[in-house]
């Protein structure tokens, strides 16, 4: 049995999956305090029998994300070593900041050392502010994380509450956001903290052991609730992979596609490009702060099957506000779900006569204002999604073989999940001529996406022969190679480490997506390579049979 | 999310895919470490620093530039089509206003190739930034053109190009050719019967460092670019002047090329040669990158920047004194000259010319004949010997009058194919290339 829950803009959405068949499911109102709405769900929903055969549990919830947006965070101070590039005042995130001085290059080389004098300094100041949580960050850190890790030594005499290091969290180059990931992990730690503490409360009194509760990534990805105590930040934004996921196991094999999820309040929008799902080349924006949390790449509208529809200045505007933001005077106006609903032949209904004082202002039959409403709303949708297939289409290319021969993304069909799915088909059909699919269990798709999970995941392994060094940052191994290092050696090395230390069963999990190995020329004599590959853990589902 | 001062257009096409030998300095490697730098960097965050993929240029406009010899199937590779195509790429997005500024970071170079290419020379076999004018002049009618080679070599091939042309202002900076290849770039290559002054070389000396070269910009270029008013102003932007390049014997910095590129403003910039790959590239674009878009670049500086011991001597700061204010005179008095010339050659101003393809080790041999015309620029005949071919070139210019647009046409249909490989008739005013080979 797999339990899926997440949260979205107006339910909670659950679901039981058992032999690849969903045995259960049910939606709960959310109330006003996050985590309560949470346990009470899972504590009605999940039964007795459930727990005597329970695989997993696998929870997406917007707690983090809530905590940043609401800007209630801790108090963080941060070290950061910016060395060489752009003035660093914007990186100045934490309540308190201290540039260091010293600098590792992009090859990973220590170019300047870290002063660690004025570091301890600062950590002095920050105590005595009462800062009780750290981020520690090196520009080129992932390269090597000697710096970090020096940095980390010595603020451990300090009795931080906790402390983040950079390299930890992303294999990926980019100072900015790395700085900014380590910022946010910082200062969700006490929100997700109280989280933490209420599930392990919960799996205490259910008896349910922590092994088996999970947390969805944003990228789709689940991780043990157990990691990611270190990790608060990996919890954030993961509404949107699980609809992205639910609607990709769903639905018939699709290489190109688009999933579409529309809810109560918001339509997500992902891409589905040859076979995978598109994620952002770098990570999730949260709030304000562009981050290194690997996360699918998905376009968002504010708009859904509560939006209010209104008339402003003689034209239709339809949401971002919903329903719930104006409870009391319910006569007063539409949703977009009394357009699609409407039928000329209940002329008498209270849907219709709400309808018919919103067509009358604009002197129009119901039958035109809602047709109106509905190419409006499909518009907007189209807008989001046109923007994204733009954006896939034009990410760096490096190579000329791609350039030259690389396919362009254009889907073939869109895999509608989500409420009011049924009641959009025809419309998203008509509008836009393409193809577009309504899967079974399409109402609770998000949770079961959720439920399911995958563990796609990248590595990249970076080989310096000059050096007699290799990083494979994403499993935090720095070790040393001999000097005639080839790229085949690293591709094996590669494959094995992921199998190693992954979820990946065997070789076939693991692919090599890219792989370059350059001569390095000093004084026009060839004297060692440098070699790039990356390597991609292929997500697998569980295999939905009806 | 963050944005820039100046909206700007990057294309970064290292083609990690194609080299020309192993060992060669013009590889894949070049880029690289620029790409780490700039993904670290999260350049590619700023909400208006776009990076575009880039575009595979059209036989035409190659053709409009270039005589291809014996034909662009079977000298110009895929990279070299891709690297012009950027140039034109990034023009397009700059002229259409989607960007202010564009900077294409490509490979393989191409301001060492002339008008007649027969292969690779100095690692160029098209030009990129020669291509970019022909297709910004065809495409969107710009008239006035200044490029500004700062490359540490000679722009010979884009001089050469551009030699007998007034619309289009060429100003080399680089290292001294008795020191250096290709070798020429003096100051008395001054352009054709009809664009003289419009063709201004600076040959500094080895180890001029950042003073000498902002010297320069504020005393020769920037003047000479207040009175000529170009349209648009493009960087041929080598980056083999920085004092850790292995061919080179400069003393340039990352702090000297930004601020090079922030006084000098190009609306355009292509990166040229720079082979110091991994001493100077990353910081040289990063300053360059940050320059262009109007970021402070004060805390971009090579680990091992040393102002001090890159300082130049008071011999050289003296004599590129000297140099900026004889060149300037020559971009004074060139109507002057121009007249001159034109009364001591009455019918054709002729020059001969010897090529060195130095990657390739053979040599061209040219006679190139500039009618003398008071109407145009003058119709240009080359007859050039290389590698066992014979080619006569006609080139009708894009100002051409009646008279020497018929000319050219007459000659070309009454020259005899006999001796020659190539009859080729370049005919800018209509945009036509016409052939007679044996
Ligand atoms: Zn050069
Ligand atoms: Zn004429």
């Amino acid at each position: 049995m797999i339990i899926g829950l997440d949260v979205g803009g107006t339910t909670i959405d659950t679901v039981a999956i058992e032999n690849g068949k969903v045995v259960a499911f049910k939606k709960f109102e959310r109330g006003r305090s996050l985590i309560n709405s949470v346990l009470e769900s899972l504590n009605q929903f999940v039964s007795k029998e459930m727990i005597s055969n329970l695989e997993r549990i696998t929870l997406s919830t917007t707690v983090t994300t809530n905590a940043i947006v609401q800007n209630n965070l801790d108090k963080v101070g941060m070290i950061i070593e910016n060395g060489i590039g752009a003035n660093p005042e914007f990186l100045m995130c934490g309540d308190m900041n201290f540039f260091a001085d010293g600098y590792i290059n992009n090859r990973g080389i220590e170019a300047k050392p870290v002063n660690i004098e004025s570091v301890k300094n600062a950590l002095q100041s920050f105590k005595r502010e009462g800062i009780e949580i750290l981020g520690i960050v090196g520009k080129f850190s992932v390269r090597n994380p000697k710096h970090e890790l020096a940095i980390y030594e010595a603020a451990k005499e300090y009795n931080f509450k906790f402390i983040s290091v950079g390299y930890k969290l992303s294999g990926k180059l980019n100072f900015p956001r790395r700085v900014f990931s380590t910022y946010l992990n910082c200062a969700v730690y006490s929100t997700f903290n109280m989280f933490y503490k209420s599930i392990l409360t919960f799996s205490q009194e259910r008896k349910i052991p922590l092994e088996k509760i999970f947390i969805q990534k944003p990228d789709g990805g689940i991780v043990n609730l157990q990691d990611i105590e270190n990790f608060p930040i990996f919890s954030i934004l993961s509404g949107p992979a699980a609809s992205a996921q639910g609607g990709f196991v769903l639905s018939n094999f699709a290489k190109n596609a688009i999933v579409i999820d529309i809810g109560g309040t918001t339509t997500d929008i992902a891409f589905l490009s040859d076979g995978n799902l598109v994620l952002e080349p770098y990570g999730a924006k949260i709030g304000k702060y562009p981050t290194l949390v690997r996360a699918i790449y998905s376009r968002s509208v504010g708009l859904g099957a509560e939006s209010i529809v209104k008339i402003v200045d003689d034209t239709i505007k339809i949401g971002p506000e919903t329903k719930r933001w104006h409870e009391q005077d319910k006569n007063e106006f539409a949703t977009l779900h009394d357009v699609l609903q409407f039928s000329s032949s209940h002329p008498g209904s209270p849907v219709n006569a709400r309808l018919k004082s919103l067509s009358s202002q604009l002197n129009m039959s119901q039958e035109d204002f809602c047709k109106l409403v509905i190419s409006r709303a499909v518009a907007m949708i189209e807008e989001k999604m046109k923007e994204g297939i733009e954006y896939i289409n034009n990410l760096p290319i490096y190579t000329i073989n791609k350039l030259l021969y690389g396919e362009k993304f254009a889907p073939q069909k869109i895999i509608l999940i989500g409420g009011p799915a049924q009641l959009l088909k025809p419309h998203l059909e008509n509008e836009l001529k393409i193809k577009v699919e309504v899967p079974k269990h399409y109402m609770v798709a998000n949770a079961i996406g959720c439920a399911i999970g995958s563990i796609s995941k990248e590595y990249n392994l970076v080989a310096d022969t000059i050096q007699g060094k290799m990083v494979i940052p994403e499993l935090n191994i720095y070790q040393s190679i001999p000097a005639d290092f080839t790229i085949d050696q690293a591709k094996k090395v590669l494959i094995e480490k992921v199998l190693e230390y992954s979820e990946a069963k065997n070789k076939e999990d693991v692919e090599i997506v890219d792989e370059h190995s350059f001569n390095m020329i000093r004084s026009f004599k060839f004297c060692g390579r440098m070699i790039r590959i990356k390597a991609q853990l292929k997500p697998k589902f569980l295999n939905l049979r009806d | 999310m963050l944005k820039a001062k100046n909206s700007l257009g990057l294309i970064l096409f290292p083609a990690f895919d194609w080299r020309i030998s192993p060992t060669h300095p013009e590889r894949e490697e070049r880029l690289l470490y620029t790409i780490d730098q700039i993904e670290e960097e999260g350049l590619f965050d700023y909400e208006n620093i776009k990076i575009y993929n880039p575009e595979m240029i059209e036989s035409k406009y190659i053709e409009m530039t270039h005589f291809c010899i014996p034909a662009i199937s079977s000298i110009v590779t895929v990279s070299h089509k891709i690297a012009a195509g950027s140039a034109i790429t990034i023009a397009k997005k700059v002229l259409s206003k989607e960007v202010e500024k564009g900077f294409a970071l490509i490979r393989p170079p191409g301001h060492h190739a002339h008008r007649i290419t027969y292969g690779d020379k100095g690692f160029c076999i098209i030009n990129n930034e020669a291509i970019m004018v022909e297709y910004l002049r065809k495409e969107y009618k710009i008239k006035k053109i200044a490029i500004i080679d700062t490359d540490c070599h000679h722009g010979d091939g884009t001089q050469d190009i551009f030699w007998n042309d007034k619309d289009v202002l060429f100003i080399s900076l680089h290292q001294d050719g008795t020191t250096l290849y290709p070798g020429t770039g003096f100051t008395d290559e001054i352009g054709g019967p009809s664009a003289i002054g419009y063709t201004l070389n600076l040959p500094l000396p080895p180890y001029t460092s950042d003073e000498g070269f902002l010297y320069c910009l504020d005393n020769l270029i920037i003047p000479v670019l207040e009175e000529f008013k170009p349209d648009i102003i493009i960087n041929s932007a080598g980056q083999d002047n920085h004092y850790s390049d292995p061919l080179t014997n400069m003393n340039f910095s990352a702090q000297g090329y930004a601020k090079l590129t922030e006084k000098l403003s190009p609306n355009i910039s292509v990166l040229e040669g720079g082979y110091s790959i991994e001493s100077a590239l990353p910081y040289v674009n990063l300053g360059i990158i940050f320059a262009l878009a109007g970021i402070d670049y004060s805390n971009i500086k090579e680990p091992d920047y040393n102002p001090e011991k890159l300082k130049q001597s008071q011999r050289i700061t003296d004599y590129i004194k000297r140099l900026c204010e004889h060149v300037y005179s020559i971009w004074k008095s060139k109507e002057e000259s121009e007249y001159k010339i034109k009364m001591a050659n009455q019918d054709y101003y002729v020059r001969k010319k010897s090529i060195y393809y130095d990657t390739m080790g053979f040599r061209e041999n040219q006679l190139e004949k500039i009618k003398i015309c008071k109407k145009c620029s003058g119709l240009i005949l080359i007859d050039s010997l290389c590698l066992g071919y014979r080619v006569l070139a006609i080139v009708i210019p894009h100002d051409a009058c009646n008279d020497c647009e018929n000319e050219g046409h007459k000659l070309f249909e009454n020259t005899e194919v006999g001796d020659y490989s190539h009859i080729l008739l370049q005919d800018k005013k209509s945009f036509e290339l016409f052939r007679k080979t044996s």
